[in-house]
């Protein structure tokens, strides 16, 4: 236990004061260094802190997404029979983790036998995470003597944040062939759609017999026709793409792939036949089933971003200037301004870029792709709202607008957005956009 | 549908007022935020020591000198305080509101000296300890009002009276446009102003037994600081060869040591035997402080010289009284700080000339704009004859005779000037406690507040209001233990953590460990003092021993700081 040194000036004052007094005969301050005396006096016999306490870390979910807040909760046990009067206690959390509410550290008092809990949500980006110990400072009442324990803290220690699935809506354009991906148009199905009039030949149990009976004329009900559709979802894996965090937390990059992940699952299940492109040149061919799934998980796995891709303008430009990054680059992306990738793209096939869209040049492709007269659906992670600070910069704000530029132009091109606000869950946005779609 | 150019746009009245008001506004907006962010970062712990100060200072202030004498104090606080928070702001605007505030501060605190100096010389000695009373209110309510703060340091001390300084050259050249037309003012003044500059000459230079021991310590204080800032600023050791550093490093670094101590051994015997000399020269020689001024007189230069030893006497007399001397320790001052603001000018242009400018206009402008209110006042509300009428002996009768012939206006310009030097001199003597007392880095308006309060304890005593001291006493303790409680955790606890259930654990013991110091210290007092009354000889011999104590631990604290 160390003595801290918070009353020297007190002591001295009141030494000064009490040979002042009694050199020059006046009582008074006399009085006035026995206030000082008695309270340094005080303070020193103060009874130092209990060290018997306990301190578990509970987390809301061990498995997060990348982006989904995780709540920590800190559960501080006195287990002595003294007050615990000044306990500080600050986490050592892993750097790439991002503090969004409350603060991982915290002063508190415990009373004897008792206990208090403290709780921080944090955000992570994709991989495996480990809590270190836990500094925890203890003062007595007067604060005249301290001490720093590490502290392993009963409880989760660890935890993951990887990609999970959810439902990825997808646009008017489909194949023949029965799948779960509703459409704009009546048919077979289990969801209603519209009735029309009774056409010959017309199933009997598709007839409206509550209408028959109220008007006396045939209608047919029909379902809203659930096809299959073709997406070819293309992640965009260049560096010059992303972006960190403000305020750290999960790169643009881990959010992309986290959002074409969770699409491209959903895709499968709602047996649509369903590929992935890169631009740094990976593809797999749309299809349905194991091996296509397997496919898919080895390029979302695989997938890193590169510093040159398939949509630079063409492999001639960099012979003339040389620069470090394109010497850096991987040879075989053959650039060309992502040419033979749109010619790959099937026919009638729905195109879902994944960008954060922090440049032109993926505004400009996917312009592109949708005059190639393909679906094109933009999935967007905004990496411009800042969830762990308070304000934004200047440039920040400057970032936000020209995104929110491209935002319309794109839509504006009648292609549709998904805006994630990381402030939400990606389902939500996902749903918003569905709504417009059906409208 | 007419066009409008660019050159139009700017030579529309309209568009500049538009663009001074947007200025305006956008400059409140900033110290609003400002303000916000401040008031948010405080804790419960700030805002304990904060309300604990103010109230201890209302109520002690008037049990002590009144309602009148308390509002000039916490007001006086107040100002100081705006003043070195706005004169330090990056925005020009704000620092230029600042300048203007600095007026409000100089006025107060003549205000303070002028009541300080009405109580020493109606009271005598007790006079003296009710002055300081007074004084430590306003120290005690500066700290409280700099909480949001929370540092007070030397480098934004100097910042904010080289800014006040700028402003006192805006009102100088504010008052020369307007004498400088008619030629008859202008010799008017010109004589004033060598008549003026003659006597502070005389003044600085003054050996006068009364103060020469007290103002050579100052000066030389002063000298060693500004050494040593040119000594930081210069880099000796890049001028040495390389298996030399090392060993100039550490004879700057020995040097610059010893040169602190030098400066605050010689500001404290200044403070000291400037009281002294003060007692000696204002407390009429009656019965109760005949024994005193025994010992007070000896601090004049007249009679040092038949106490001290012969060699040692005659040759402190000498070098206390040397002209010469003095006048070289002046060059060294202002050399020093001509070096200094050259520094500063080379440093500021490295930013930019339109920076620099915009930097040295703000104060300017804000010296001259608040000159133009007080100097209308000025005329209405004859600021001139009580100013001329309040001015001390010595001043030059030509600066009086200009003062009485110029207009108005003018006149109340250069009343605003002298206040601005005012404000500086209130600046200087917060940097001067500033660095004998050695403020902690993150506790320097707690610590402010409460060694105000205990001065205040302290002078309540010797005016004879015990229990008020005692009460007083316990407050600055409890104000410092909270203050410092709360800077400790922001230090170990960064960000803005959840800490109020510690603070008030803290709050509520440091209020009951002060409570019951107060209350047994005068149970002490009343019971067991009275009971005491040693003979002169233990007496001395007590006070050597806790000398000898209070050495022991000033050592032990220099040497663990």
């Amino acid at each position: 236990m160390k003595p801290l040194s918070r009353w020297h000036g007190a002591l001295i004052g009141g030494l000064l004061l009490t040979v002042l007094g009694v050199l020059i005969g006046a009582e008074g301050l006399l009085v006035v260094a026995l206030v000082a005396l008695l309270v340094v006096g005080l303070a020193r016999v103060s009874f130092p802190p209990s060290d018997s306490y306990r301190i578990e870390r509970t987390l809301s979910n061990t498995r997060p997404n990348p982006g989904e807040p995780v709540t920590v909760t800190l559960r501080i046990e006195n287990e002595s029979r003294r007050m615990l009067p000044d306990l500080r206690l600050t986490e050592d959390l892993p750097e790439s983790l991002t503090v969004v509410s409350s603060s991982s550290s915290v002063g508190t008092a415990v009373p004897p036998g008792g206990e208090t809990t403290h709780s921080y949500e944090i955000i992570a980006p994709r991989g495996e995470f480990v809590f270190g110990d836990l500094t925890v400072r203890r003062r007595n009442l007067a604060s005249t003597l301290g001490t720093a324990d590490f502290v392993t803290p009963e409880g989760t220690t660890q935890f993951t944040c990887e990609t999970l699935i959810d439902s990825l809506p997808l646009r008017q354009q489909t194949i023949q062939f029965v799948g779960e991906t509703p459409t704009n148009q009546g048919g077979a199905g289990v969801e209603f759609f519209s009735t029309r009039e009774y056409r010959p030949g017309d199933p009997l149990n598709r007839i409206d017999w509550n209408q028959y009976a109220r008007s006396g004329t045939l209608s047919t009900v029909e379902y809203r026709l659930e096809r299959a559709v073709t997406v070819v979802f293309i992640i965009d894996d260049r560096a010059a793409g992303h972006v960190n965090a403000i305020g750290g937390g999960p790169t643009s990059f881990d959010l992309t792939l986290y959002a074409a992940a969770r699409g491209m699952v959903t895709s499968l299940e709602d047996g649509n036949e369903t590929g992935v492109a890169t631009l740094s040149g990976q593809w797999v061919d749309p299809g349905v089933g194991e091996r296509t799934r397997s496919l898919l998980e080895e390029v979302v796995e695989s997938a890193e971003p590169v510093d040159r891709s398939l949509i630079d303008s063409s492999d001639g430009d960099t012979t003339d200037e040389p620069d470090t990054d394109a010497n850096d680059a991987d040879p075989a992306v053959a650039a060309d301004g992502g040419m033979e990738l749109l010619h790959r793209l099937p026919e009638n096939g729905q195109v879902v870029i994944c960008s954060p869209l922090v440049d032109d040049e993926i505004v400009e492709y996917a312009k592109q792709c949708s005059s190639y007269g393909h679906a094109v659906s933009v999935l967007s992670p905004d990496m411009t709202t800042g969830r762990g600070v308070e304000s934004l910069s200047m440039g920040n704000r400057v970032g936000q607008l020209r995104r929110q530029q491209r935002i319309t132009a794109l839509r504006g091109r009648n292609t549709a957005v998904a805006d994630w606000n990381l402030r939400e869950p990606l389902l939500l946005e996902l749903q918003r956009l569905q709504r417009r779609w059906a409208t | 549908m007419s066009i409008q150019f660019p050159s139009q746009q700017s030579s529309d009245p309209n568009s500049t007022v538009d663009r001074l008001r947007t200025g305006l506004l956008s400059a409140a907006s900033s110290t609003m935020a400002i303000l916000r962010a401040r008031f948010y970062s405080l804790r419960f712990g700030d805002w304990f020591s904060i309300l604990l100060t103010l109230g201890v200072v209302a109520v002690a202030g008037t049990a002590f000198v009144g309602m009148t004498g308390a509002l000039l104090a916490v007001g006086g606080g107040l100002t100081l305080a705006l003043t070195l928070v706005m004169t330090n702001s990056s925005n020009p605007l704000v620092t230029s509101l600042g300048v203007a505030v600095s007026i409000l501060t100089g006025a107060l605190a003549a205000a303070v000296v002028g009541f300080v100096a009405y109580i020493l010389l109606q009271t005598g000695f007790s006079g003296l300890f009710a002055g300081l009373g007074v004084v430590s209110l306003v120290i005690a309510s500066t700290g409280a009002f700099l909480g949001p703060i929370r540092s007070i340091s030397r480098l934004a001390i100097a910042r904010s009276t080289l800014l006040l300084t700028v402003g006192i050259v805006g009102v100088a050249g504010l008052v020369g446009v307007l004498v400088a037309p008619r030629a008859e003012l202008r010799a008017q003044a010109t004589e004033a102003g060598v008549a003026t500059g003659q006597t502070v000459v005389s003044t600085l230079l003054s050996v006068d037994p009364m103060h020469a021991l007290s103002t050579f310590f100052v000066l030389l204080a002063a000298a060693l600081f500004f050494l040593g800032r040119i000594m930081v600023r210069l880099p000796v050791e890049r001028l040495l060869p390389a298996d030399r550093r090392s060993s100039a490093v550490a004879a700057i670094g020995w040097v610059q040591r010893w040169r602190v101590t030098l400066v605050r051994g010689s500001l404290v015997v200044a403070i000291v035997t400037g009281m002294a000399l003060l007692l000696d020269a204002t407390v009429p020689p009656d019965e109760g402080a005949a024994w005193l001024l025994e010992y007070t007189q000896l601090l004049r230069t007249d009679q040092m010289a038949t106490v001290v030893p012969a060699p040692v006497g005659g040759f402190l007399v000498a070098v206390v009284s040397s002209q010469l001397l003095r006048a070289g320790l002046y060059a060294v001052v202002t050399g020093s700080i001509g070096v200094l603001l050259a520094f500063r000018l080379l440093g500021a242009l490295r930013q930019g000339l339109a920076w620099t400018l915009a930097k040295l206009a703000a104060p300017l402008a804000g010296g001259i704009v608040a000159s133009i209110p007080f100097g209308l006042l000025a005329g209405r509300f004859e600021v001139i004859e009580l100013a001329t009428d309040a001015a001390p002996a010595g001043t030059p009768p030509e600066l009086v005779e200009f003062l009485e012939t110029v207009p108005s206006f003018v006149a109340g310009a250069v009343v605003v000037g002298a206040l601005l030097g005012l404000a500086i001199a209130t600046l200087l003597a917060l940097g001067v406690l500033a660095t004998v007392i050695v403020l902690p880095a993150n506790t320097g308006s707690t610590a402010l507040a409460s060694i105000g309060l205990f001065g205040v304890a302290v002078a309540a005593v010797v005016v004879d209001l015990p229990l008020l001291a005692v009460g007083v006493a316990a407050a600055a303790l409890c104000v410092w233990d909270v203050g410092e409680f709360g800077a400790t955790l922001r230090t170990e606890l960064p960000g803005r953590p959840p800490t109020l259930r510690a603070e008030t654990v803290h709050a509520s013991g440091s209020l009951l460990y002060c409570s019951a110091g107060a209350v047994g210290a005068w149970l002490l007092y009343r019971l067991a003092v009275p009971q005491i009354q040693p003979p002169a000889a233990e007496i001395a011999a007590f006070g050597l021993l806790g000398s000898l104590g209070v050495a022991a631990l000033l050592a032990l604290l220099v040497r663990q700081s």
